[in-house]
């Protein structure tokens, strides 16, 4: 709770880039759903999408969605082709909405704010516990 | 020169913190403006905000979630309604409501772009929108992090009298961005101004650099870099006489050093000896190259009188010790100095150098390399004809120049010789005869620097035309080491042409060294100079003279030979003066010779020689030997 209340206190009164902005989110998400690994191999559908998530120190990419511990999805069609048992994560609300039993959650902008939203049934579904600082995320449906 | 420096350090200062004040001054209206203009603009969304919670109002009238939740007709009319208010400026028009987990959802999103959907979470900074729960008063806040929003102003939707939800209008960033350019025609204008307040500012201080630049070289000596002349002249009508000690130094034997190693070591010795002053005095002192080799320093007195002797002692030891080695030569020099410790006592400061040139001659003609002084002197003001520094300009920038009066065989009526008289011109080229100068440098070196630039221009007439001039010198000035060394070495240095050379010597003080002036009369006649008695028969001369020394002419007083017409007993004077030289071998000259009268007189007397207005005013040689010779 903590380190997202800094950072978020970092992101309202201080001057930082989006781009950080997000690639600091994003290790928040990878380390709040994986805690006891070094590192997460992670596929993405689009990597003009992800630019932050590929700065990441703690992420190895991978070309197959079947190599990687947590998929980030950007396209509706991307899901045609991705395997749902695995942890999936999204870039907008109205995909979140859609799939919302599928992936586990989603980072988006909205007017101008950084907004997160945790699915609890899908985290359940993959025994994932957030930690407490991440609990207010987390919403029942969309 | 301390309070010019100290006034235009002021004047940058002032000019420097005028425009500091003017920056902060422009600084304070652009941010006044800018403040006045975000104010307008808040007070406009703060009237914005307030229509639409009154026209919310009209249509909520209880829970608002679950009324617009069960009424999607109304949910979207209010929020077409809202939309309208999302123009720019305003870039999101939106109203939230807090859920029981303290979350902020919305109700409407009035937003043309990234519309929030009915009930969306979206994560706020919770802390600032609570105060508006809490206090129910509007809220206004920046978007210091955000590069897209500004400003965020919240108003309380107030439903029977309590916060139902929040209306939020987001300020884009363009927002300040439409103040700057509203703001920026008065500021580019400033900015102008101030660029041209810079660039004066930039002349002025171009127009500061030269000014001092050249009012320093103005006022400092190319070759020691000590002050000249022309600022000596500023400096003493500046000064509390009160408060300096005047030295006057000479370097010794100056000449010997040109001579020996060149202009090029003299001018080194120069240098380095300057340093030496330098480092032997303080900063307050001021030293002044006076002429060649002679400096005046003033002495910026702090108490005792001792003092300034001790200091002036110091100098001389120092530089008597100081080796100066030049292109492997170790050469040594001395100096005399004369002091005057109460410049405040004399008429002026200029008669106080004078005073200060006297003891610094008096050093010289004891033997050099010593101070002279004599501290309780009260000199007494007599009565000058020309100043020392008008002389002292006149000699050192030839305005110096010789008029000649002839001497006549009045029985062939041929010119023999010229007489050689000395005149100075001042600045507006006024001619000063030697009544008015020859009195004030005498016993200075400046009647020494007169003495052989005579001599200079002497010799070169003689070599130039060929005949013979005589010049006039006082009997003192033979016995006078310097003065006799200058002549000897003129003589030296023209010892072809010496022949054609007489000295008139006239006794203008009872004298009573009369060995050492044979003895040196000796030493001129062996270059083959001739040596003659001027004014003779009047004030101190006697025939005693005649005993010792060996004189060629005798020249009679003018003031018998004006006397001949009209008095017998000079007519008797004159006759067994004229008998008695010529028993002796002398040739004689009556000077003053003014009209006919006076000439056939002479004649009948069998005098020779004769001079005056009648046969031949002084004027330049020239003038002479296109007739005579």
């Amino acid at each position: 709770m903590k380190r997202l209340s800094i950072l978020l206190f970092t992101i309202l009164f201080l001057q930082a880039s989006p781009l950080d902005t997000e690639k600091e989110i994003y290790k928040i998400i990878v380390h709040a759903i994986f805690p006891h690994k070094q590192t997460v191999t992670i596929w993405f559908d689009d990597p003009n999408e992800f630019g932050a998530l590929m700065r990441l120190k703690e992420a190895v990419f991978v070309q197959s969605p079947e190599d990687a511990d947590m998929l980030f999805v950007s396209h509706e069609k991307s899901f045609q082709n991705i395997p749902s048992h695995k942890i999936i994560f999204v870039n907008s609300y109205s995909l979140l909405k859609k799939y919302q039993s599928t992936a586990i959650g989603g980072f988006f902008w909205q007017k101008g704010r950084p907004n997160i939203v945790f699915m609890r049934k899908s985290l359940q579904k993959h025994h994932i516990i957030l930690p407490p600082d991440l609990q207010k995320y987390i919403e029942d449906e969309l | 020169m301390k309070i010019i420096n100290i006034i235009i350090a002021i004047l940058i200062v002032s000019i420097l913190g005028s425009i500091g004040y003017l920056y902060n001054a422009t600084h304070t209206i652009e941010q006044n403006l800018h403040n006045n203009l975000n104010k307008m603009f808040t007070d406009h969304v703060g009237s914005v905000s307030s229509r639409i919670a009154t026209f919310l109002q009209k249509y909520i009238k209880d829970d608002p979630y679950i009324q617009l939740k069960n009424d999607p007709k109304l949910q979207s009319f209010l929020q077409d309604a809202l939309s309208l208010t999302a123009v720019s400026p305003h870039r999101y028009v939106y109203v939230l409501y807090r859920d029981e987990q303290g979350r902020y959802r919305y109700l409407l999103d009035g937003s043309q772009e990234d519309r929030g959907e009915f009930n969306q979470k979206l994560d706020v900074d919770t802390t600032k929108w609570d105060q508006v729960y809490n206090n129910k008063k509007p809220q206004l806040f920046l978007h210091k992090d955000s590069s897209i929003l500004y400003i965020t102003y919240l108003y309380p939707l107030m439903i029977q009298n309590s916060v139902k939800g929040i209306i939020a209008i987001d300020f884009t960033s363009e927002l300040p961005q439409t103040i700057a350019e509203i703001l920026a025609p008065a500021k580019k204008i400033i900015d102008y101004l101030f660029f041209l307040l810079f660039l004066l500012f930039i002349a002025l201080l171009y127009q500061l650099h030269l000014y001092l630049t050249t009012r320093k070289k103005a006022i400092t000596d190319t070759l020691t870099q000590t002050y000249n002349r022309s600022y000596l002249k500023t400096f003493i009508e500046q000064i509390d006489p009160a408060k300096y000690a005047i030295l006057m130094l000479d370097i010794d034997h100056f000449k010997k050093i040109n001579d020996t190693y060149g202009h090029k070591a003299g001018d080194f010795i120069l240098q380095e000896v300057t340093s030496t002053i330098r480092q032997t005095l303080r900063k307050e002192d001021h030293i002044f190259r006076y002429g060649g080799e002679e400096f005046i320093i003033f002495i910026k007195k702090e108490g005792k009188d001792d003092n300034i002797i001790k200091i002036a002692e110091r100098l001389r030891s120092t530089l008597e010790k100081t080796p100066y080695h030049y292109q492997g030569h170790n050469i040594k020099i001395t100096a005399s100095i004369g002091i005057v410790a109460y410049p405040e006592k004399y008429r002026s400061i200029k008669e106080a150098i004078k005073q200060a040139d006297e003891y610094l001659y008096e050093a010289k003609r004891l033997g050099r390399n010593q101070i002279c002084y004599n501290t309780d002197i009260i000199k007494k003001p007599h009565p000058v004809t020309s100043e020392i520094h008008t002389i002292k300009d006149a000699i050192e920038n030839g305005r110096l120049f010789l008029e000649y009066q002839p001497i006549f065989d009045i029985h062939i009526q041929k010119i023999i010789r010229f007489e050689a008289l000395v005149r100075l011109k001042d600045e507006e080229g006024k001619v000063i005869y030697p009544g008015a100068f020859l009195e004030q440098i005498a016993f200075t070196t400046i009647y020494n620097t007169l003495t052989k630039e005579v001599l200079r221009q002497v010799f070169a007439a003689i070599k130039k035309y060929n005949v013979k001039i005589s010049i006039n010198l006082n009997f003192s000035d033979i016995t006078d080491n310097v003065i006799f060394e200058i002549i000897r070495q003129e003589l030296e240095h023209h010892r072809n042409l010496a022949e054609y050379l007489v000295i008139e010597l006239l006794e203008n003080e009872a004298f009573s060294q009369f060995n050492n002036l044979q003895e040196k009369l000796q030493i001129l006649k062996s270059y083959s100079v001739k040596i003659a008695i001027d004014d003779f028969g009047s004030g101190y001369s006697n025939f005693e003279i005649f005993r010792y020394l060996p004189v060629d002419v005798l020249k009679i007083d003018g003031t018998l030979i004006k006397e001949l017409p009209a008095s017998k007993i000079t007519y008797n004077m004159v006759k067994s003066i004229a008998l008695f030289a010529k028993s002796i071998g002398i040739k004689v000259v009556a000077e003053y010779v003014e009209n006919e009268k006076t000439l056939k007189l002479l004649k009948r007397l069998h005098i020779q020689y004769a001079q005056g207005f009648h046969l031949g005013k002084p004027k330049p040689l020239e003038a002479y030997l296109q007739n005579s010779l």
